[in-house]
């Protein structure tokens, strides 16, 4: 933090050079729009992994969320599963659009207002997941003591019906967090 | 199976089990920032779609949180898109097969932001929408349209979350401290993911720094001599190093006690953003709009006069380089052409500029030289300090 003679103003540091001169050089031509590559037939396959409704999804959320609610409330997580109810529009003309935008050296969109972007106060607020804990117990390495049946079983539906049965206390509550 | 397909939404958009270890150690108890894999796999994304778009090359499925940053952009953007955040419903916890009542709705008003953002509208993808949306962003939204800190609820309207920037927020210190710390946040980091995937981003909170509150100065890239972006790690000891790495900044000395959320840009971030701005921004919207949109007729007047302008300029600046260096450079292209393929100013030019001016590439530039006598010459750049570097009161521009 750089603190101003306003006592109780502050800047949030570091300072970039004041002279933007490098950065004009090397990052301009590194936002996309300035390939003008806008054809819309690249975007194709783009949102295939967009979360849609799933049938047997809200049910199995209302059973183990009842048995979950403090655990989940505890691992900071409910709020995030709750989300899930919700079968979200997708905004993609202003996806594609923005995308355009993206710097990938400074990890911000330059619009033209100025740079902005997600930041960890936005996944705070719009999902309440944890962001503070320090990262000490990494999962690299780990493997999954468990194992799912994740072929031949007819997608997101197929995995509901099968794995519903389980009992509350173990499989089911867990795995679907 | 929601961390696969509502959360991280994996590119197969069907079961797997490359979660699996994630989510068992989520259910057994063990705790990590799971906001923070959030935001690298976000980053991770828009580079990878920035990076094909650079050329031209398909975006394919990816996969990828893109519902997140749907979120993101539709509350940044909900002034100008007219959204009352307030205003919006949420389903409700009821049954797939319940039969509602007549009065009974299926929905309640949303319990925080979260809940507010996902129920807003979308748009499909046509040419239309995206250029009018590409105009909006490139022309930048105006000042009322801003909305550098969405999460105002001054009147408490949802319930279940604090006021934010406020006092619950900044006197949770480890809260605040996450979010306005640099860090290398981890991407692909789930036990079964393929190991060439494993890598990072960096969190940049200073070049957002108006977004948290705080006055935004000239961005620097505070990892940016300290390790490449974007290394594939190979092992769990490699990747410890790296998120232990410290920035090329100091973050021992933060103090939030005295700090009160203000966000304002500093004089020096003006300049330097007008300048970039100058410099990215010099075609019209609308000649980008003709591109994108085949059907929109770009208007005859708009279009030749600012490019034209703009690249007068750039030709100008060009020139004056290239006297001063004494070269022959022969401009036979059309002052457009000049414009966009050619880098937009010369950076022996101004580096020896300011040597000559100010003493070497690296001194603080002329924002602070001109204004600010004191202590200009303790903030070195690119690092944080937290006192001895203080500003006139001038210099601020309350947003």
């Amino acid at each position: 933090m750089i603190s101003t003679d306003q006592p109780h103003f502050q800047c949030l540091g570091p300072l970039g050079n004041p002279d933007p001169t490098d950065l004009i050089n090397a990052e301009t031509n590194r936002i996309p729009f300035r390939a003008e590559n806008f054809s819309l037939d690249l975007w194709k396959d783009a949102f295939r992994s967009w979360p849609s409704p799933t049938k047997g999804w809200k049910d199995w959320f209302l059973r183990v969320s009842h048995s979950n609610e403090v655990q989940w409330g505890e691992r900071k997580l409910d709020q995030c599963i709750r989300l899930s109810l919700a079968d979200m529009e997708r905004n993609e003309s202003l996806l594609i659009a923005a995308s355009y935008f993206w710097s990938d050296t400074l990890n911000t969109f330059v619009f033209g207002h100025g740079p902005a972007s997600p930041t960890l106060a936005d996944v705070l607020m719009l999902t309440d997941l944890d962001i503070s804990t320090a990262d000490s117990s990494h999962l690299f390495d780990t493997k999954p003591s468990s194992k799912v049946e994740t072929r031949a079983i007819d997608g997101w539906s197929g995995y509901i019906q099968k794995y519903r049965k389980q009992d509350l206390s173990e499989k089911g509550s867990k795995q679907s967090s | 199976m929601w961390l696969d397909k509502f959360v991280l939404c994996g590119r197969s958009a069907g079961p797997t089990s490359v979660y699996l270890s994630a989510a068992e150690r989520l259910a057994h108890g063990g705790r990590f920032p799971l906001g923070r894999y959030l935001l690298g796999s976000v980053y991770h994304l828009l580079h990878q779609v920035a990076q094909k778009l650079l050329l031209g090359q398909p975006i394919g499925n990816l996969g990828g949180p893109w519902w997140f940053i749907n979120m993101w952009l539709s509350v940044h953007m909900h002034k100008r898109l007219g959204f009352d955040v307030f205003a919006q419903r949420f389903p409700r916890d009821i049954t797939e097969d319940h039969e509602l009542d007549e009065e009974e709705s299926a929905t309640h008003p949303p319990l925080n932001y979260g809940e507010a953002a996902i129920v807003l509208p979308g748009t499909g993808g046509n040419q239309d929408q995206v250029s009018r949306f590409f105009q909006t962003l490139y022309e930048g939204l105006t000042k009322e349209q801003r909305a550098w800190m969405p999460y105002e609820d001054p009147n408490t309207r949802f319930p279940l979350t604090f006021h934010p920037f406020d006092n619950a927020l900044n006197k949770d210190h480890d809260l605040m401290m996450a979010i306005i710390t640099p860090r290398a946040i981890p991407v692909n980091f789930f036990g079964s993911g393929k190991a060439s995937n494993l890598t990072y981003e960096f969190y940049n909170p200073s070049a957002l720094a108006r977004q948290l509150a705080f006055g935004q100065l000239p961005i620097a890239l505070c990892y940016a001599d300290v390790v490449k972006p974007r290394e594939v790690i190979t092992s769990g000891l490699e990747w410890i190093r790296i998120a232990q790495l410290p920035p090329n900044a100091d973050t021992s000395d933060i103090d939030l006690s005295a700090w009160i959320p203000a966000l304002f840009i500093t004089q020096a971030y003006k300049q330097w953003w007008a300048e970039w701005k100058e410099h990215l921004f010099c075609r019209s919207a609308l000649t980008y709009r003709g591109v994108i949109d085949s059907t929109y007729k770009v208007p005859d007047n708009t279009v030749s006069l600012q490019p034209m302008l703009q690249s007068c300029f750039c030709f100008y600046r060009q020139l004056i380089s290239s006297i001063l260096h004494r070269s022959m450079i022969h401009h036979h292209r059309s002052a457009e052409v000049v414009c966009r393929s050619t880098p937009p100013i010369r950076s022996d030019f101004f580096d020896r500029q300011q040597r000559s001016k100010f003493g070497g590439p690296n001194a603080p530039g002329r924002a602070f030289k001109e204004n600010h006598h004191q202590a200009d010459q303790d903030i070195p750049i690119g690092r944080c300090c937290c006192s001895g570097a203080s500003f006139q009161g001038k210099k601020f521009l309350f947003l």
